[in-house]
């Protein structure tokens, strides 16, 4: 064909009607644009209610009590917020795209000044993002001291977990922003780079480059053949699965906490005092004192308790800080209806008493010096296994238990809602193959040579596996109608498929 | 900025004028009809943010292309940058596969799907040059359009023909 057939084929194709009449098209147009306002202003949004919520956060950690260093770790934190959200707008402000009517050069030199910023922040990602808050976060965590001098060692061991999750964490984040650096931003860059070049000089694309931006190979025919058998996942379905899921973590985390947390600070001891006084159990002497110490506690008489205090309890804790703490722990627990022991060791190797209290069971441990004075008493929930149901019912109704529930509550549906953005039209089937990625990636069926299962919680995700061993992930149990997605596979899958051994995970 | 009342009506006169041209870019650009729909709707809207900036008439012909050709540029990168590459094999593989499966369409015109398909293999600022030239610009005005120099314009017009020329063999209907 000459120039003038080419032109002529060209302009008197045949084109398909259009979904939208001339007069629907300004409403759609001012729609868009409201949406598109919506987007710019959520865009800057975000960073500025990351950067909100820190502050609240740490600022609010700021006002309690803590050390000075602690304290000092909460200004850091703050201000690498700020710091990060100021950068982040900055960064945007200053690389705008071309507008839409600039010249096709002004354009792509504009997309590639605003990948190259991208890719410099993502570069260094470490120093300016991670380095200020987790130096923050850590002079935070290290440099509150311990407030009870025993737990010292304890404290040491939290901070230590503390730390490598927050390490680990960072570490996670700069692999991925580094891995997103290189496989989308770099590549962005050298195409644009290679185009602005070819624009600018006359000179041809590379033939990496060139194939790189050759998107789709496709037939006319063959694209309006592909009809996708398309899969949307509906967000009370997800959430059948998530909210159960993520509420049954609160419920197992609820019923640990009676055994080891409930009562984290119902500790008193003197504290020139750590070691027990006796290493003999004279369980005579530790009886006689513990009935004494049940007697005082059901009476309410905090008074004639202290009073068995030795010098060093009594300094240390004085008469309103023993009251605040006993009033809270028979409130807690109600009366005490007996008395079981010694039991054997208790805390740091004192005589133990189990105490079966109205709302639960205690073990208390018990050290007395030479004089039959208290040098330190400790109390702590004693196993769920031991307590009547009766009783574990109103503590795991409790006030502090269930205002929990409500985060995790939130956290299903977050999660749900999640699942749901990410398997939206998850899966397309069609005679050719399975359409990934919202339809835009195909794999044909001939090329799938493996298929493996991975789970994600409580949903059976499908590795497809090429023969060169690339791997993308098709969502399959989350799907919605299972039975029509059998019956489509069955329908167009080829015998003998790889995945046809899979649709057993279908219900 | 925001399109007035009788911006609105220029607005759907210039679409009106120029739909079969905004078409024709979509299919040079996206493959399938969802994506070009998408992208018809990116284009006009684009049309739309910056109708205002339009300075006369005379200029509409020349303002429009570059405003569909840049987001269809922006449009196609983007589209590959989220989701690699849409297909990984050849035409030929694919049609294959379908005939092996599906009769074909009789009704597409074959010598205009197989110009598209020659098309797509083109890199975008060919298919740009090319498109210009098929809806008939003259060097100056495709120059204008894309930033290009009347030069160079001349230089990668030839190129992209003379690929485009072996294309077509290749993807002609066989009689």
């Amino acid at each position: 064909m000459n120039d003038d057939e080419l032109k002529n084929l060209w302009q008197r194709q045949p084109l398909r009607e259009l979904a939208l009449t001339p007069a629907q098209l300004v409403p759609a147009m001012q729609n868009k644009m409201a949406r598109f306002r919506r987007t710019l202003f959520w865009r800057d949004g975000r960073e500025l209610i990351a950067c909100v919520v820190v502050i609240i956060i740490f600022g609010f950690y700021y006002f309690q009590p803590h050390a000075p260093m602690a304290r000092l770790g909460c200004l850091i934190v703050i201000g690498g917020a700020i710091f990060i959200a100021c950068k982040l707008l900055y960064a945007r402000r200053t690389t705008p795209p071309a507008p839409p009517g600039a010249t096709v050069v002004e354009s792509l030199r504009a997309e590639l000044h605003s990948a190259r910023t991208q890719s410099r922040l993502l570069g260094s990602v470490l120093w300016w993002y991670l380095l200020p808050l987790t130096m923050g976060e850590l002079v935070f965590v290290w440099g509150d001291p311990s407030v009870v001098p025993t737990m010292n060692r304890e404290k040491v061991f939290a901070d230590i977990a503390v730390t490598v999750i927050v390490l680990s964490v960072n570490v996670f984040v700069y692999w991925l922003n580094q891995w997103a650096r290189s496989k989308q931003l770099l590549p962005i860059e050298a195409q644009l780079e290679s185009l602005l070049h070819s624009a600018e000089t006359g000179t041809p694309l590379s033939e990496t480059n060139a194939a790189q931006l050759r998107p789709i190979v496709l037939s006319l025919a063959a694209a309006a053949q592909v009809k996708a058998v398309e899969f949307k996942v509906a967000f009370w379905q997800i959430a059948v699965f998530g909210l159960p899921g993520i509420v049954g973590i609160w419920f197992f985390l609820m019923i640990g906490l009676p055994i080891n947390h409930d009562v984290p600070d119902f500790t008193e001891r003197s504290p020139n005092s750590p070691a027990p006084i006796y290493l003999i159990a004279e369980t005579n002497r530790d009886t006689t004192a513990a009935r004494k110490i049940v007697g005082w506690l059901n009476a309410g008489d905090w008074a004639s308790l202290q009073k068995l205090y030795n010098a060093e309890m009594a300094a240390a804790f004085p008469p309103q800080k023993a009251t605040d703490f006993f009033t809270k722990l028979t409130t807690d627990f109600g009366k005490i209806e007996k008395v079981e022991g010694p039991t054997g060791e208790g805390y740091q190797g004192w005589t133990a008493f189990r105490l079966e209290c109205q709302r639960g069971d205690l073990i208390m441990s018990l050290a007395l010096d030479g004089d039959d004075k208290i040098a330190g008493i400790y109390f702590k929930p004693a196993p769920a296994s031991h307590a009547t149901h009766a009783a574990l019912i109103p503590r795991f109704l409790s006030w502090q238990r269930l205002a929990w529930l409500a985060p995790f509550f939130l956290g299903g549906l977050l999660y749900s809602r999640f699942m749901q953005k990410t398997t939206a039209r998850a899966v397309g089937i069609s005679a050719v193959g399975l359409h990934l990625s919202k339809g835009e990636s195909l794999i044909l069926w001939e090329e799938i040579k493996d298929v493996r299962p991975f789970k994600f919680l409580h949903i059976q995700n499908l590795w497809l596996i090429r023969e060169s061993g690339e791997k993308m992930i098709m969502h399959w149990t989350p799907l919605e109608r299972h039975a029509e997605l059998k019956a489509v596979v069955e329908r167009f899958a080829p015998a003998n498929h790889p995945l046809r051994k899979y649709l057993s995970l279908l219900k | 900025m925001k399109a007035q009342p009788a911006d609105e009506s220029k607005f759907q006169e210039l679409v009106h004028e120029n739909q079969k041209r905004i078409l024709r870019v979509c299919r040079v650009y996206a493959w399938n009809s969802a994506d070009q729909d998408d992208l018809y709707q990116e284009i006009l809207f684009q049309i739309w943010r910056s109708l205002p900036a339009l300075k006369g008439k005379q200029f509409a012909n020349t303002w429009l292309y570059r405003v569909a050709i840049n987001t269809a540029i922006s449009f196609v990168r983007k589209r590959t940058s989220h989701f690699g590459r849409v297909v990984h094999f050849e035409h030929a593989d694919l049609t294959r596969a379908i005939e092996s499966r599906q009769s074909t369409d009789e009704s597409l015109d074959d010598r205009v799907a197989a110009l598209y398909t020659a098309i797509y293999k083109l890199d975008p600022l060919e298919k740009a040059l090319v498109t210009l030239f098929l809806e008939d610009f003259t060097y100056e005005q495709m120059a204008e359009a894309t930033g290009i120099s009347a030069n160079h314009v001349g230089v990668m017009l030839h190129r992209a023909k003379k690929k485009l020329s072996g294309l077509t063999r290749e993807e002609a209907p066989h009689e």
